[in-house]
């Protein structure tokens, strides 16, 4: 039976009960960074169940080596390196098409192109405000989709997933300035994107 | 890098989004169209990613990481590896101390008992060389012995049987090596 203020504890406690074998510290884990695990490898690899895949493989992974992590580095920076890591293999070994905002290129019934299309945009506003939201959503997902992995790495951790300059350089195993280099690079090519949009 | 006359450079944008105050920065975005209009898109890019919105797996997701796991060479209780053991460490640094403390202690109080042993192995190993030459001077005088013995002389002869018999000695330990199981488990790949 796990303790009741599990959820409230520090990663560090959920990592050293997780180190005994204690199963509901492994899901606690689990649960705590599947959703920004799963968001990162996503968009890194435009594909639902390959995301899947992949994000099933990174915490099996992280799990398997909890024995070897070191405390004094923060746990988030460490799963997400293991699934950037992951994501990157696994676009090294394929190559990828790059249309996938009307859902995967392998699917091949209207369920699966459904349930693999990106669902983007906001309920709120007018028709106008929901379709530009849309359409200038789908046009950031659609130029992240055209960004180098590196360059992709490095503008979702800064952005969607809020992480600094240093943080994402220790993740990457990358200089600081070539962290910064590659979101400048990144934000450039966006800009392209957004100016086609508005021109 | 800093802001040029002419636009502002990537640290100065940066700095925009962060919300860091410059003055030089809005002095500049006050008279620069060109920066201003850039300044404006990064700000939409940065507004528009932190808005994505955070995807989740199919439901069962927990369940199937566990199900990977349990599958895995590394079971859910995972005992920690003995190689990792600080305790085993510690135990076996002590033993091995120890065993080499007991061992020169030993030596110390026992001097005169090694050199008795000492004596009696360059003893043992004096007689095993002169019965080799003892057996080599008895062997039939015939025309290869009487040849080799002419062509390398007593020592040469003697170097010959002493390679002969360290090559026997060493194939024997060898033989003895392969025959012997391992001690400890060989961990197999998952």
């Amino acid at each position: 039976m796990p303790p009741l203020d599990v959820r409230s504890a520090a990663d560090q406690e959920i990592v050293a009960l997780a180190r005994e074998g204690a199963e509901y510290a492994y899901r606690e884990l689990i649960r705590r960074y599947e959703r920004p695990v799963f968001s990162l490898i996503y968009r890194m690899v435009r594909d639902r169940e390959t995301a899947e895949d992949l994000a099933q493989e990174t915490f099996i992974k992280v799990l398997n080596a909890i024995a070897t992590y070191r405390p004094e580095f923060k746990f988030s920076s460490w799963v997400f390196k293991i699934a950037n890591n992951t994501a990157i293999d696994h676009l090294r070994r394929r190559e990828l098409d790059t249309l996938s905002l009307d859902g995967s290129p392998h699917a091949t019934t209207p369920e699966s192109v459904e349930a693999t299309a990106l669902q983007i945009g906001s309920d709120r506003g007018s028709p106008l405000d929901v379709l530009e939201s849309k359409e200038l959503g789908g046009e950031i997902e659609a130029a992240i989709k055209q960004l180098r992995p590196e360059y992709r790495s490095c503008i979702l951790l800064r952005h969607v997933e809020g992480r600094p300059y240093e943080e994402i350089a220790e993740m990457l195993d990358l200089p600081l300035g070539t962290v910064k280099t590659y979101i400048h690079r990144a934000r450039t090519e966006l800009r392209l994107a957004l100016q086609h949009l508005r021109e | 890098m800093t802001a040029t006359p002419s636009h502002l450079s990537w640290d100065d944008l940066d700095d925009l989004l962060m919300g860091t105050e410059r003055q030089a920065v809005h002095v500049h975005l006050e008279t620069c169209a060109a920066c201003r209009k850039l300044a404006s898109l990064d700000l939409e890019i940065v507004v528009q990613l932190q808005r994505l919105p955070t995807l989740a797996p199919r439901s069962g997701f927990a369940d199937r990481v566990m199900a990977g796991l349990a599958t895995g060479a590394v079971p859910v209780r995972a005992v920690t590896p003995l190689h990792t053991s600080r305790w085993l460490k510690a135990a076996t640094v002590i033993l091995a101390l120890g065993g080499i403390g007991t061992s020169v202690g030993w030596s110390l109080a026992n001097q005169s008992l090694l050199q008795s042993w000492q004596v009696g192995v360059l003893d043992a190993l004096r007689g095993l060389l002169q019965g080799g030459l003892a057996l080599i001077q008895a062997m039939p005088q015939s025309a290869l012995i009487t040849a080799l013995r002419d062509s390398l002389g007593g020592v040469g002869v003697g170097l010959i049987v002493t390679g002969v018999a360290t090559a026997y000695l060493a194939g024997m330990l060898l033989v003895q090596r392969l025959m012997t199981l391992p001690r400890r488990p060989v961990h197999h790949a998952a």
